[in-house]
């Protein structure tokens, strides 16, 4: 069967790479649930939106004998580095309005650890990098073919989100779950191709932001608290990564501020900016992809990446069911086509149309006819034909389904013997505005050539079996051959 | 008898030992790093205290928790790889280019001006390794004095805490 280009490299892209996103899709969805879990840590404190620097530093201040760093998280967790009155090193949250020790440092877990090893390098370090990179870039293509083919399914751009025809379960639920979780997809495989190129230094990141930090005179002679330092009070903890202590007494060790877009660097004994550094869009881009691909901070992402990740386990599998489908209704003869009194024509996209077609043929040639059956696009001269019988569905906004591309063309082209009659029997859907338009197309190029009709053309909604058996009985009786094909055949065959 | 008298006195022996280097008087250290501005993945730092004669005497620091790839820094690893002692307290998170971060070490007193050096190696995953980054002889005035590394690493501080 001939197959459109779209259809073609959205399944080659997906049985390439089909182990490594079954891989990471159970992985992924497994470290859906690492941000969830930390979130529901008790760190966060209530009305942390208004506390600025100043009062936790101060608290800090009380509570500790010295202070190495603060940080708030993506989760508003806040945490310190810090030695204790009684000199012991402390890392771990606290609680920014009474300078209370919550609890250690969140450890990964090695649960997680190991998955996310799994997840990102199949454990072969950089080459697994590399692999998972590239599927993961894949995985974007096969969403891109995806909606292509969702769109020439539908008829138009416009029809995108419209009813579906219900053909069968993988087919019915693959386009389903697929218009609902492309964009996640896409996102999350994007993020994931840029996570990947990160680690083989494609952005070169160090080297565009290298700019110096631009550093004003120090005043020596000024000493202010910490507590009046102007960008402390006008600071919010919420909207810092992360405040470094100076490191010395000395003049030049500074505090360093990290904010969400850059290095602030504040004499510690003026108080005064001393240098800044914007930090440039790649920084904010990889910090932005970071948490866009790993769901951290956010309950309701992560719910989406996991969802996501069980859809993409769910297209590999109806994709494959689908495919294996289409691969099981091919065409076999016992006669040869100029042998053939009758000759059955099939046009179908998915395979649906071949059941019926099938159906029909096996129950002439269980009769002793000699009949011959094949797909629209392989027409040609029929010696021995006197009845041409045509199944096709419409493919798209009334287009030929893939194996019927150049029939009219050779409908035209090709001349029967004049005893030859036609019948077309057209499937498709009223939910669609071109119904059965290629099989009403073929019916009027017919008419145009020297064959005549044998029956009137019939239209199938939704592949009614009612009226199938009123076309086949209609045929039957005028042909005098008895034939009677029930559901369970064309569901069978 | 004879057998169980030394058994005695091997226990006691053990107890007075470990309880007593418990006591010997250690210092921590605040101990900055700033890295170079290299591309690429965080750096993992390992510090290690050399001996007088120029073996691994005990690991202070290590930065980089993925534990894959401690192997990466072979002349450390020949040292760790074989006991795999126990790293806890002393691991934080890797560096990466134009970084600085500040841990905490530990040093015994008895290590300072008695011919023992402390050893930063540097290593980038599937990048080069820089066997002595940073290496300097623990001296009291040395300390306290910022050293240029020679790989990833820009400089590296030192500052006893009270």
């Amino acid at each position: 069967m001939t197959t459109s280009i779209w259809r073609y490299s959205h399944i080659i892209l997906a049985s390439t790479a089909a182990v490594f996103i079954v891989i990471a899709s159970v992985t992924g969805s497994i470290l859906a649930f690492e941000p969830i879990s930390e979130k529901l840590n008790p760190y966060k404190i209530d009305g942390i939106e208004t506390v600025y620097l100043t009062e936790t530093i101060e608290v800090l201040k009380q509570n500790y004998d010295q202070v190495l760093q603060l940080k708030t998280d993506y989760n508003a967790f806040v945490f310190i580095n810090a030695i204790s009155k009684k000199g012991d090193f402390i890392s771990g949250y606290i609680n920014p309005i009474t300078g209370e020790y919550l609890g250690p440092e969140i450890e990964k877990n090695n649960f997680y650890n190991y998955i996310t090893n799994l997840h990102r390098s199949l454990f072969l370090k950089g080459v697994g990098r590399f692999f998972v990179g590239l599927s993961s870039f894949l995985l974007f293509l096969i969403a891109i073919t995806g909606i292509c083919l969702i769109i020439k399914r539908q008829g138009s751009v416009k029809r995108f989100f419209s009813k579906i025809v219900y053909e069968n379960f993988s087919q019915y639920y693959h386009v389903v779950a697929g218009r609902i979780s492309l964009i996640p997809i896409i996102i999350v495989t994007l993020s994931g191709v840029y996570l990947s190129l990160l680690r083989f230094d494609f952005f070169d990141l160090e080297k565009r932001e290298s700019q110096q930090i631009i550093t004003e005179n120090i005043e020596k002679d000024v000493v202010i608290d910490s507590k009046y330092f102007p960008i402390f009070k006008k600071t919010r903890l919420v909207d810092i990564n992360s405040l470094s202590f100076p490191f010395s007494d000395a003049i030049d060790d500074t505090y360093t501020l990290n904010l969400k877009n850059k290095k602030v660097l504040i004499n510690q004994y003026s108080g005064k900016v001393v240098g800044t550094k914007e930090l440039g869009f790649n920084s904010i881009i990889k910090s932005l992809n970071v948490n866009i691909h790993t769901g951290k901070g956010s309950i309701i992402w992560s719910i989406i990446l996991f969802v996501s990740c069980i859809n993409i386990l769910f297209f590999v599998y109806s994709g494959f069911a689908m495919t294996l489908k289409r691969k099981k209704n091919k065409l076999r003869n016992s006669f040869k086509s100029d042998k053939s009194k009758y000759v059955v024509l099939v046009g179908s996209e998915n395979g649906n149309t071949i059941a019926y077609a099938n159906a029909f043929y096996h129950q002439l040639k269980d009769k002793g006819e000699q009949v011959y059956i094949t797909e629209l696009n392989k027409y040609k001269f029929f010696k021995k034909c006197e009845h041409l019988v045509i199944f096709t569905s419409t493919y798209g906004q009334g287009e030929a389904p893939s194996n019927g591309t150049t029939f009219l063309e050779l409908l035209k082209s090709i001349k029967q013997n004049s005893n030859m009659r036609y019948s077309v029997v057209g499937f498709g859907s009223k939910a669609y505005p071109d119904f059965c338009k290629f099989a009403v197309d073929i019916t009027k190029t017919l008419k145009n050539t020297n064959s005549t009709p044998f029956i009137k053309s019939f239209y199938i909604d939704n592949r009614s079996f009612i009226l199938f058996s009123k076309w086949f009985r209609l045929w039957s009786d005028k042909t005098g051959i008895d034939i009677k094909i029930t559901e369970y055949d064309v569901l069978s065959s | 008898m004879l057998k169980r008298r030394v058994l005695i006195i091997g226990f006691i022996s053990i107890f007075v030992l470990t309880s007593f280097k418990g006591l010997i008087p250690a210092q921590k250290y605040k101990c900055m790093l700033q890295m170079n501005s290299y591309e690429g993945e965080g750096a993992y730092v390992i510090v290690s205290l050399i001996n007088p004669s120029n073996q691994y005497e005990k690991t202070l620091y290590v930065l980089g928790k993925d534990e894959d790839w401690y192997s990466d820094i072979p002349n450390w690893w020949n040292y760790y790889g074989k006991k795999r002692y126990d790293l806890d307290g002393i691991t934080g998170a890797t560096l990466s280019g134009n970084k600085t971060g500040v841990n905490i070490i530990e040093i015994d007193d008895s290590n300072i001006n008695s011919g023992y050096k402390i050893r930063f190696e540097t290593a980038v995953e599937d990048e080069e390794y820089h066997k002595m980054d940073v290496e300097f002889e623990l001296t009291t005035t040395s300390i306290s004095s910022k050293k240029v590394g020679s790989g990833y690493i820009n400089y590296v501080r030192l500052i006893p805490i009270n």
